[in-house]
């Protein structure tokens, strides 16, 4: 992680390569029924994790008081490393900043984010209307003054980005007509490019414990 | 002075998800040969569909002497009418999904951009004063 601070203050470089762990899941899909508590929140392609419950954080019963965007130790991906206080105290101050960005990655689509944007990516088709996923490969996050970028991802107990499907639409109607004159020669193409469109509903930036 | 308006604008799927299909209508005719699909989707297929989608207006109508028609209407009050004549049952099926998945946006060139947003730049816009210290 390398975290570049703006200002020309000198840059500290940490390098560590975090390696994202590889599980698939099959996904389980419940019938459609829209209430807008989650219901299935599976990550985007290509690493599927399936987690049936809701993803809000529970209340810590430590003593100390909990943060609001905390990640209970339990709740980690199994081979998350355990992070150095230097670490912990950069992504204090990237969260500190109140509005992120985040360059993410879906199907090898690269787009760059905020909250409440819409997202147009090809057609992902194992998802339904009202679907929400939880997105974890992210090349860089980042805020006005600090960024972190990915080697090649960031790692996911750093951040929380959520996305909800709202339409599969089809695209413009495009013909292709090909002719050659005087040869008999016609030939009519016709295609309709099928799209997802994703609402991002969060990217926040967690508190490492 | 006030540029920007107070109260934010909904964004659907931030907080909460609405639906954007409101009602799907099919029409069909009783006699004609090109409603026999339609007819055999409306019998067999039709009550699961609408079983699973609860928050769908299901309307079947008969419309005698015309072609079969399946009509989405969407929360932004505009409608999505797909002609299924001599249409098998699986193709109707899939262009019902199609209608319940859309909404009624009819822009051609939403499909330009891969990502829409209403934030301003986090980074913020470049400024030549603002890249290295300088003095003038």
């Amino acid at each position: 992680m390398i975290l570049n601070q703006k200002n020309f203050l000198p840059i500290y470089n940490l390098s560590k390569i975090f390696i994202n762990s590889i599980t698939r899941i099959d996904n389980v899909r419940s019938p459609q029924k829209i209430d807008n508590t989650l219901k299935a929140v599976h990550n985007s392609k290509p690493l599927s994790r399936l987690i049936t419950s809701t993803t809000t954080p529970e209340p810590l019963t430590s003593p100390l008081p909990p943060p609001s965007h905390s990640l209970p130790p339990s709740k980690y991906p199994p081979n998350t490393p355990s992070f150095s206080t230097t670490t912990k105290e950069y992504l204090d101050r990237l969260r500190d900043q109140l509005h992120y960005y985040a360059v993410i990655e879906i199907r090898s689509q690269k787009f760059l984010i905020t909250k409440n944007d819409l997202v147009i990516a090809h057609r992902l088709r194992d998802l339904d209307v009202g679907d929400e996923i939880k997105l974890n490969r992210v090349l860089e996050l980042g805020s006005k003054d600090y960024t972190i970028k990915g080697k090649p991802l960031v790692s996911e107990a750093f951040y929380n980005i959520k996305a909800t499907v709202v339409e599969q639409p089809k695209g413009p109607f495009i013909e292709i007509f090909k002719k050659k004159r005087r040869n008999r020669h016609r030939k009519r193409v016709t295609h309709k490019q099928t799209y997802t469109v994703l609402r991002i509903s969060e990217v926040e930036v967690n508190k490492l414990i | 002075m006030l540029t920007k308006p107070l109260i934010t604008i909904a964004k659907n799927g931030v907080g909460a998800f609405v639906f954007s299909c409101r009602k799907i209508e099919f029409n069909y005719c009783e006699r004609s040969g090109s409603s026999r699909g339609m007819i055999e989707y409306l019998q067999n297929h039709l009550i699961p569909f609408a079983k699973e989608n609860p928050q769908l207006e299901v309307v079947v109508t008969p419309r005698p002497s015309k072609h079969p028609l399946i009509t989405g209407t969407y929360l932004n009050r505009k409608q999505k009418q797909v002609c299924v004549r001599n249409k098998k049952p699986d193709a109707i099926a899939e262009i019902v999904k199609l209608i319940r998945d859309n909404t009624g946006v009819t822009a051609k060139k939403r499909f330009k951009k891969p990502v829409i947003s209403t934030t301003e730049s986090i980074r913020g816009i470049w400024s030549p004063f603002h890249t290295r210290p300088h003095s003038i």
